[in-house]
């Protein structure tokens, strides 16, 4: 019985290296970063967020015990290094030393413990308990060694413990659910918060004891500007320094001179995908003929070009190409419209009538597509699935729907056709609540219906061992029968497109995104704008 | 009349010519996509451009008139129809009944509008809607008005309407009051004339003057208000033009396609201000 | 009076519990939960946290309970909670409060100066060029969408001739500075008032244009009546300077339905516009309540509501009141009749 480093990671204890591309100068204290965001934050405590503002912020100032690093392996953040048992029931990590909380008590054990309790305590509001039921035990060996128990072996607990970690002397004997440290928070991250107003701004200054190094960026701001319309206008006027773009912006709103010589875009893919989710249970989209034949008759090359402009990729699955689960030989098929009819034609839609339209037993194939409100792009690239469905004889009527309404009239009650949606996924490639056929209860994320034993049994297995070649295998396999059997047409993953103030350095895009080595963006002394800002 | 308001009258009159005759005068098809022809500025062939998705924005508005006039009418007539029988039978009874349907009316009042809105929208009972087409007497009818207009629109104009019909109700009473002691009133009542037939032949033509000019003012409120809820995106569902969808998708391309926010607010303007000086001025002429 | 004074404020309550009992019932009967939005979909958020959070907010309550709880709860003014956050549903009021009020006393006051003037100069010669060129002028801005003047004003002044700051309340040197603090010590904070100044102008710009027409039609017409009134042709008649008359007598009677105006305008001090709001990203009370409608919050919704009705019904009531005072008729018939 030996112990099992996990294959997925080497240990890099080792610093970083610097990056040599952009190092005019040495790095530099000083200066803020301003990122506008459409969303306010609601709750600063980690096991409590669900909005991506709260999630912003939060990134900051908390520390899980592991992280992912630019290259999607596993790495150390407040774990100096962690032991999987053989039989994958036990994980054991190892804690650093000499980290200390913003308040300057000292960070241990008992922290983790006490995180953990609380995330399974019925009474905290908190909406991650469930990757944490399967554990028997979390025991404190010593102050820097935690040793994790689980029921069953459980892959994905790894990413789990990315869960940010919270103190124990000062949330202690709180209410999770009503405490003050949600609205000031204390955590161990790279940033400190100093201010929230709501609705406007929050206010995070440097943690000058970050336990990797201090950052050189001495403030960040986050501005909140609700509209689109309106945070563009603030990116050019330099009210912001940073902020998504949406495609329409990126290719043609940036690209005067003005903006190359101010800003710098980025652009690589996002984790999630767009895909069309049909209700498994109707009888149209039952026959897996029909769905493939939906997917050969909508050209994504076409939406990715055109509402897009190119910037992403064709989806073939529920993976982007990044990921080590994504199977390179599951090849998009080009549009096909004469198939597409064979195969419907098969299942017997014709236009028996001559109308322009298919139909079958006397009624025409006409569906409705939903989608939720607030989205320009889903919009758009439901108009033009409408006008390549029509080349076909199908009838697709459009429903823009606002997302309460949506999630809990239609989706949870399962009353669509078919809808247009996204997915935003995190790097462990387990997709057991979305495609496994237990998870079909109200409420629950397989609402379309999926019932697949093979993909079932993949699925569970899958989240069984930690052995990463068996997984590559297992989740490469879920890929190639999700896209034969098409329970959603998948149609793109779009490419994140954020754009940053020319004045930072050592800004570069990675599978992860821009932010994840935003202790080692700096700016020169002559070019910084914001100075000594008051508390 | 006044000059002003005979040209918002000419302005009205022009705009529903256009409404009508959309399918002639529209130079090309409002929903054909073309992505090719994205954003593209003002030319010969796109005389305001095009849209994100290719299509012609001239074409989109020409269309966009008929449901932002239809909404304007209809959710007027809804309106003004409950206000005035409200309004009608609480002044003319008077008592407890008008007590009651008056303190109704203040309630409703008291209500924020947006949120009355977002309720009755965000409930959707357009699927319940099509309920109606299986009862005996009003089915084919709604069968044939939802082949015409979308349920949706339906309850979008029917909402915006259920909004406004307070105000009308209370003007409609305030003359109906003020006529009821009127002498010629009073003489139809003496020569036998039934409740019903004093009420609608004597009393409500008498007090249409006042609701006129509410309709009028009203239709433009109504235009307005579906720009409002485009922008919040409970408007008119895609593709279907409308101008408050044809502006708020538009928005956000601003830098782009200025041609995309200028045009349908213009069209917006000028149109609502058309009836704000054609009401203005039937006020004027009443009060003569 | 007094009595009619009491008659009157009695009268409101059971409309006030009938507002509360309409809105309750419609915000639950919009589809939706409150959970439906904190989920946003989250594979990792199981039904079962879900279902545990449905619980533990009372939604799982009958309806009729969760009323006669908010009731219990207000009548000792406890608002709750917000849903979203868990905060006071009070202290979310009170800290969007001081902007809407301010922005909307300052656009008040800007069209008083603006419209009551334009209204008595239209009055004194009607239909006379100035008369129809004001009248244009102030409907463009009442038939605009206020979402569309905003966006091309910042267009043009913010962005373009760089004049104005884009977005926001305070630039990011005050970024230390609370509004409350503003407030409440005015004079330690004046270099931070005149930039809230300068980000409030477009705001306040934009809500001023679109109520221009309103109170500068009826003031004009309240005047045109006055001075045809009988005892305007007395006073000119007796060689009073045009000056004289207009200021004396004309203003003092034409003015008094202002009155009347400025209490129906009592609620929409404390109403912010969620579209002025949400473009020029000020924190104010429009965006709270659109906000929490969406997100079916319903503390904060049923407080707002509450408050919002109880404010109008206050303004309707001191509109009535100045109106009953100023006609002697109607004071004195008062003061004679059973």
């Amino acid at each position: 019985m030996g112990v099992l480093i996990v294959s997925l990671t080497a240990l890099r204890m080792e610093a970083r290296a610097q990056t040599p591309s952009s190092t005019e100068t040495r790095p530099t204290p000083g200066d803020a970063l301003v990122v506008g965001s459409i969303g306010d934050a609601s709750r600063l405590l980690p096991i409590l967020t669900t909005d991506s503002a709260s999630g912003d912020i939060v990134s900051l100032v908390f520390n899980g015990l592991v992280k992912y690093d630019e290259r999607l392996a596993v790495v150390g953040d407040l774990a100096e290094s962690w032991h999987v048992a053989s039989d994958g029931l036990t994980i054991t990590f190892v804690l650093r030393r000499g980290v200390r909380w913003h308040d300057g008590q000292p960070f241990g054990a008992e922290d983790v413990r006490f995180t953990y309790e609380k995330l399974i305590d019925p009474n905290v509001k908190t909406p991650y308990s469930s990757s944490y039921e399967l554990i028997e035990s979390v025991d404190v060996l010593d102050e820097a060694t935690v040793r994790v128990r689980y029921r069953e072996p459980f892959a994905p607990a790894l990413e789990s413990w990315m869960m940010g970690i919270m103190p124990k002397h000062l949330l202690g004997q709180e209410d999770l659910n009503t405490t003050r440290y949600l609205r000031q928070p204390i955590g161990t991250g790279p940033y400190r918060f100093v201010r929230w107003k709501t609705g406007e701004l929050i206010n995070l200054e440097v943690n000058p004891d970050y336990f990797e190094h201090r950052p050189y960026l001495d403030r960040y701001l986050y501005r909140i500007i609700p509209d689109q319309a309106t945070l563009f206008l603030e990116l050019i006027t330099g009210g912001v320094d940073l902020s998504g773009l949406s495609p329409l912006q990126y290719e043609r709103q940036t690209k005067t001179a003005y903006f190359e010589r101010h800003y710098q875009r980025f652009r690589y893919p996002s984790f999630g995908f767009t895909y069309i989710g049909y209700n498994l249970n109707d009888v149209r989209f039952h026959d897996q003929r029909v769905r493939q034949a939906i997917n050969l008759a909508i050209d994504k090359r076409a939406i990715l070009d055109g509402i897009l402009f190119s910037l992403g990729s064709v989806a073939t699955g529920p993976y982007p190409k990044e990921s080590w689960a994504y199977d390179p030989s599951v090849v998009p098929q080009p549009r096909d419209l004469d198939q597409a009819r064979a195969l419907l034609a098969q299942a017997g839609w014709e236009d028996h009538d001559g109308d322009g339209w298919l139909d079958r037993d006397g009624a025409p194939f006409r569906f409705t597509l939903m989608t939720n409100q607030g989205n320009e792009v889903r919009r758009q690239v439901a108009e033009l699935i409408q006008q390549q469905l029509k080349e076909v004889g199908i009838d697709v009527r459009i429903k823009v729907i606002e997302w309460s309404t949506f999630v809990h009239e239609f989706i949870d009650t399962r009353r669509f056709d078919a809808v247009l949606l996204g997915w935003s996924l995190s790097r462990d490639p387990d997709l057991y609540d979305l495609f496994h056929s237990s998870k079909t209860r109200e409420g629950e994320y397989n609402f379309v219906g999926y019932r697949n034993p093979e993909v079932d049994q993949l699925l569970w297995a899958g989240r069984r061992t930690f052995l990463q070649h068996e997984r590559q295998a297992i989740y490469r396999r879920v890929h190639r029968l999700l896209y034969e059997d098409q329970p959603y047409t998948f149609l793109f993953v779009p490419d994140a497109l954020p754009v940053v103030h020319r004045r930072f350095r050592n800004v570069r895009p990675t599978p992860i995104g821009i932010m994840d080595n935003l202790i080692e963006w700096y700016v020169p002394a002559p070019e910084q704008r914001y100075h000594r800002m008051a508390r | 009349m006044n000059k002003l308001a005979r040209w918002g009258l000419l302005v009205i009159t022009a705009l529903a010519v256009v409404a009508v005759a959309a399918p002639w005068l529209s130079p090309h098809d409002p929903l054909a996509v073309n992505l090719p022809e994205a954003l593209l500025p003002p030319s010969p062939r796109h005389w305001l451009g095009t849209d994100q998705l290719g299509r012609d924005v001239l074409s989109r508005l020409i269309w966009g008139s008929r449901i932002s006039l239809s909404i304007g009418f209809i959710a007027v007539g809804v309106a003004v129809s409950v206000g005035t029988v409200v309004g009608a039978l609480a002044g003319y009874f008077g008592g407890w009944f008008d007590s009651v349907l008056m303190r109704l009316v203040d309630t409703l009042l008291s209500i924020p509008t947006i949120f009355l809105l977002l309720a009755i929208i965000a409930v959707d009972p357009a699927e319940r809607l099509l309920v109606f087409t299986t009862y005996p007497v009003i089915g084919p009818f709604t069968t044939l008005l939802f082949q015409w207009i979308d349920p949706r629109l339906v309850v979008l104009m029917a909402a915006i309407g259920l909004m406004s019909w307070m105000g009308v109700a209370r003007l409609i009473r305030a003359e109906v009051l003020s006529l009821k002691t009127r002498e010629f009133v009073l003489a139809a009542y003496c020569l036998g004339a039934s409740q019903w037939r004093i009420i609608t032949k004597h009393i409500l033509p008498n007090a249409i003057g006042p609701v006129l000019v509410s309709a009028t003012l009203g239709v433009g409120g109504a235009i307005l208000t579906e720009s409002v809820l485009s922008y919040l995106g409970l408007g008119v569902q895609p593709p279907t033009p409308s101008w408050g969808n044809i502006l708020n998708e538009g928005r956000v391309a601003l830098g782009v396609a200025w041609w995309l926010t200028l045009s349908p607010g213009l069209c917006i303007l000028v149109t609502v201000l058309a009836f704000n000086l054609a009401g203005e001025g039937i006020r004027e002429r009443l009060l003569r | 009076m007094t009595s009619y004074v009491v008659r009157r404020l009695v009268s409101l309550v059971p409309v006030l519990l009938w507002i509360t009992i309409l809105s309750f019932g419609i915000i639950h009967l919009a589809p939706g939960k409150p959970t439906d939005l904190a989920m946003q979909f989250n594979p990792r958020v199981s039904l079962e946290a879900r279902e545990r959070l449905t619980r533990l907010y009372g939604l799982d309550q009958p309806l009729h309970r969760q009323y006669l709880d908010w009731l219990h709860r207000v009548i000792r003014l406890d608002f709750g909670r917000s849903f979203l956050d868990d905060r006071p549903v009070i202290e979310k009021i009170l800290e969007r409060l001081p902007v809407t009020v301010m922005i909307n006393l300052l656009s008040l006051g800007l069209v008083l100066v603006i419209a009551i003037p334009l209204g008595v100069l239209a009055a004194v010669r009607p239909h006379s060029l100035f008369d129809r060129a004001t009248t244009v002028v102030v409907f463009l801005g009442y038939s605009m969408p206020s979402f569309w003047l905003a966006l091309l004003l910042m267009a043009a002044f913010s962005v373009t001739l760089r004049w104005f700051p884009v977005s926001g309340l305070l630039s990011l040197a005050f970024a230390h500075v609370e509004f409350w603090d503003l407030i409440q010590h005015p004079l330690t904070h004046l270099a931070a008032w005149q930039d809230v100044a300068w980000h409030l102008v477009l705001p306040v710009t934009v809500t001023a244009f679109v109520s221009l027409a309103g109170l500068s039609r009826y003031t004009r017409s309240s005047m045109i009546e006055v001075l045809k009134q009988d005892y305007i042709r007395t006073a000119r008649a007796k060689g009073l300077s045009e000056r004289h008359v207009l200021f004396k007598h004309g203003l003092r009677n034409g003015l008094l339905p202002i009155l009347t105006i400025l209490g129906l305008s009592l609620p929409d001090l404390i109403g912010g516009s969620v579209i002025s709001e949400t473009i020029f990203s000020v924190p104010g009370m429009g965006r709270l309540f659109y906000e929490a409608v969406m997100a079916r919050d319903y503390p904060v919704v049923m407080a707002l509501v509450t408050i919002g009705s109880i404010f109008t019904m206050l303004g309707n009531f001191l509109a009535d009141l100045a109106y009953a005072y100023a006609d002697p008729r109607i004071r004195l018939s008062r003061e004679t009749s059973p």
